[in-house]
């Protein structure tokens, strides 16, 4: 075996070669060099992140769900109210802390979190500790859904789908990471928290990276 | 399957709730659940459409196949990995249907004409960017087993071919990457010694 092909050296990514393959690898360092750079495109393959879906994209699937009538239940008007009940809340909450993070260098005015939400999500008092459980955790779906949603209308806000004039998208998506940024410090082993900081996080970085590239040409 | 995320009894047990109202046609519940696996989803499809208008409609597609098969899960596996073997198998199918509505030919440039830079953060762009530039049959191998960690025993179930076949187009496609990628590191390094 004189030399090997490209496509020999991208079966060795996975399998073992054969005594003569090594004797050609050991003999050629830029063949080596070529497996590893495969191998590490392999690698970096199975490490690509989540893609965020074009904002809309629930909206646009609610509408085709409820055609088909795979959802009902109350009505939109209604959810929205309490959507926006839900994600005033949160907004006030992200405000406030806000404020408490630019003083947090004054001793003693670190901002206390979720009692904004507390005072103004209203809710019946649990007699038992599984209706509080059961309580906890529907505020706890409640405010995640908050959160996604205040995310789809800071997208809005800045009037562009993803893509398109991402400079102006740029001061939303902080927003909405250091609002995250809290969510994730108040509940730090929680794992959609979690998940969704990491997806804002990526949104932010595509984005930089869009402005460089943009920037570049 | 690659990617998947670690859930705590709790959130299985949070998350079965959701699925269940979900199967009851609760919109918030859907609402959720889209919230939480849509940039999964969407990655899977979006690779294998190779553009993001397809992609969009491979991801509603798939999502309304999902929500109506809610009833059917039981559970076995994660909800993550059912929902990704639906959108996988959902997307494969409309590129099939799409494939046989026209016969596309994309002419395939050996180097991937994206603007250099220094940076590890270009590195997905550029593979993102290599990966569309794959012949449909190349991407579809080279995803599901690089990106989703399929077998060829599990890729040739799906694309309805065997598994030598299978591998046999992953070595292609992994050298034709190489050889994108490769261009694009020429390039960068020009760059790199003319700015010093």
């Amino acid at each position: 075996m004189e030399r090997m092909t490209l496509e020999q050296l991208a079966r060795l990514v996975d399998e073992r070669p054969t005594p003569e393959e090594q004797r050609v690898l050991d003999g050629d360092p830029g063949l080596r060099r070529e497996l590893e750079a495969l191998k590490e495109q392999s690698w970096s393959l199975r490490n690509l992140p989540a893609l965020l879906p074009p904002v809309g994209g629930w909206h646009q699937l609610e509408k085709e769900l409820s055609a088909a009538g795979l959802i009902h239940g109350q009505s939109r008007a209604a959810v929205w109210g309490k959507w926006m009940q839900v994600a005033a809340a949160v907004v006030l909450f992200i405000g406030g802390t806000a404020v408490g993070w630019v003083s947090a260098s004054q001793p003693g005015l670190r901002p206390g979190g979720g009692e904004s939400v507390a005072a103004l999500v209203s809710f019946d008092q649990p007699a038992t500790l599984a209706e509080a459980t059961a309580l906890v955790e529907q505020k706890d779906l409640e405010f995640k859904a908050a959160l996604a949603e205040y995310r789809h209308l800071l997208l809005a806000q800045a009037g562009a789908q993803p893509g398109q004039n991402p400079a102006a998208r740029l001061p939303y998506i902080q927003t909405l990471a250091a609002a995250t940024h809290i969510a994730a410090e108040a509940n730090p082993g929680d794992p959609w928290i979690n998940s969704f900081l990491v997806r804002v996080m990526e949104e932010h970085e595509q984005l930089q990276r869009r402005i460089s590239l943009d920037n570049w040409n | 399957m690659s990617h998947s995320p670690g859930q705590s009894p709790g959130s299985r047990e949070i998350e079965a709730q959701l699925i269940r109202r979900a199967c009851e046609g609760d919109g918030r519940a859907v609402r959720t659940l889209y919230d939480r696996y849509a940039p999964r989803v969407y990655a899977v499809v979006r690779r294998i459409a190779g553009d993001d208008d397809t992609a969009q409609d491979y991801a509603q597609e798939a999502w309304i196949r999902a929500i109506r098969a809610l009833p059917t899960f039981r559970g076995d596996a994660r909800f993550s990995t059912w929902l990704h073997r639906i959108a996988v198998n959902s997307a494969l199918q409309a590129v099939r249907k799409e494939k046989t509505r026209r016969m596309r030919e994309v002419p395939v440039p050996e180097v991937v004409p994206v603007a250099p830079d220094v940076g590890d953060v270009l590195l997905e762009r550029k593979l993102e960017a290599a990966l569309d530039r794959l012949p449909d049959g190349m991407r579809k191998v080279l995803i599901l087993h690089d990106v989703e960690g399929y077998t060829h025993e599990e890729i040739g179930t799906a694309l309805g071919v065997t598994a030598g076949s299978s591998k046999s187009q992953l070595f292609k496609a992994r050298a034709k990457m190489r050889r994108m990628l490769r261009g694009f590191e020429a390039s960068a390094k020009e760059v790199e010694a003319w700015s010093v």
